[in-house]
């Protein structure tokens, strides 16, 4: 239920995306490092606010 | 200092090209696979939110609104300041700036009829003639000009034409279609040509007929009359829209209750996220604009880590193995 009803917060995943490319990107100019670091840099976002997100859904719970 | 391997070319030119087209100025310098990355990247987060704001999240507005409204004192679209840095996919937004027709006080009029219509029509009419009254949905072709002179020498004055069908529903019968035509003259109601407004609501005879949310629509409205004499005898009323360009529309900005329809249709926070998608793609394009300019910012990426921080060092010049067997030179 919370995948669905949540569902607007999934387009920030291809933004993460996103970010996470150019941002490399603009950091390195080979392939395999932009894309490595990439897929670090974006995993980190995932992490940090999914861990936000589940801070906050905690503190909400019952609210 | 961009490492050497980096051929930046002419960097100014090349920034100014990964402003005006996001990828377009690595693929200038030959740097093909972060010109694919900036391409998609941006353009893509750019569209993106576009779309879901229904091609309506990016315009330019910039004024004070000083004894004009009570509740503001300015009214300014900070947030274009960062869409604006897409480049040319968002720079139209000035262009319908300087087009809208509400940046000054007194520039709107509704009762003004800018250029001669003759394109489709959507809407409903009323008419009320001694043996001919009927009221319905219409569907035609509406003509309207300004008639410098006048028929009848009282000056200028808006008439038209409309032909077309319309669904007459009568209680208790099946509605029917049949051909209409009639000629029409001022006083008009016409919306603006330039404008991105909100719904649409058609309420002849003080009932709301249909509501309608598009600024992709223009509204018309125009008395239904017959030639009697010497004049012209109002027998009823058309209102409806007729399409309005996709210039006349696209990134002009956008009424404030245009945005509350928005907001309120699309629900949630869906709109904002739009947004957000746009401003973040011109914050991205920056980083890609100061890159095609300077050069990746850590360097070129073969770089050897340094443990605790140190700063990165260049590969080798030569193999470890040739080094180590290397004859040293003589101390003399």
């Amino acid at each position: 239920m919370l995948l669905g009803v949540q569902n607007v917060l999934w387009y920030l995943l291809p933004l993460a995306v996103a970010i996470s490319l150019v941002y490399s990107a603009s950091r390195f100019e080979l392939p395999e490092r932009i894309l490595h670091r990439a897929t670090r840099l974006f995993l980190q976002i995932v992490l940090f606010m999914g861990t936000i997100f589940a801070i906050l859904f905690v503190l909400s719970d019952g609210l | 200092m961009a490492d050497p391997r980096i051929n930046l070319k002419n960097p100014n030119l090349a920034a100014l090209l990964a402003f005006l087209i996001p990828g377009a100025g690595h693929w200038y310098q030959g740097r093909c696979f972060k010109a694919v990355i900036y391409s998609v990247c941006v353009l893509g987060t750019f569209c993106w939110g576009q779309a879901m704001a229904e091609w309506k999240g990016v315009y330019f507005r910039w004024q004070d609104l000083e004894g004009r409204d009570r509740f503001r004192t300015r009214d300014r679209t900070i947030g274009y300041l960062s869409q604006a840095l897409v480049g040319l996919p968002s720079l139209p937004a000035l262009v319908q700036w300087q087009r809208y027709p509400s940046n000054d006080a007194d520039g709107r009029d509704f009762s003004k009829l800018d250029t001669p219509i003759d394109a489709p029509f959507e809407g409903f009419a009323k008419y009320e003639a001694p043996n001919d009254s009927w009221e319905g949905r219409i569907s035609g072709t509406l003509q309207l000009a300004v008639d410098d002179t006048g028929p009848r020498g009282f000056g200028p004055e808006v008439r038209g034409h409309f032909r077309g069908i319309a669904r007459i529903e009568t209680p208790g019968a099946a509605a029917m279609e049949v051909e209409k035509e009639f000629d029409l003259a001022g006083p008009i109601t016409i919306a603006p040509q330039v404008l991105g407004n909100g719904n649409v609501t058609i309420t002849i005879d003080g009932k709301n007929r249909a509501k309608e949310y598009s600024s992709s629509r223009r509204y018309v409205r125009s008395r239904i009359v017959t030639e009697r004499g010497e004049f012209d005898a109002p027998v009823g009323e058309v209102e409806g829209t007729i399409p309005r360009g996709f210039w006349d529309w696209y990134q002009v900005p956008l009424e404030e209750d245009a945005v509350n329809e928005m907001n309120r249709r699309l629900g949630g926070k869906r709109y904002e996220i739009a947004l957000l998608f746009t401003w973040v793609a011109g914050l991205l394009n920056l980083l890609a604009i100061w890159d095609a300019y300077e050069g990746p910012a850590y360097g070129y990426g073969d770089e050897v880590d340094q443990p605790d921080g140190q700063p990165s060092t260049a590969p080798p010049a030569t193999p470890v193995a040739a080094a180590v067997t290397a004859t040293p030179a003589p101390i003399s």
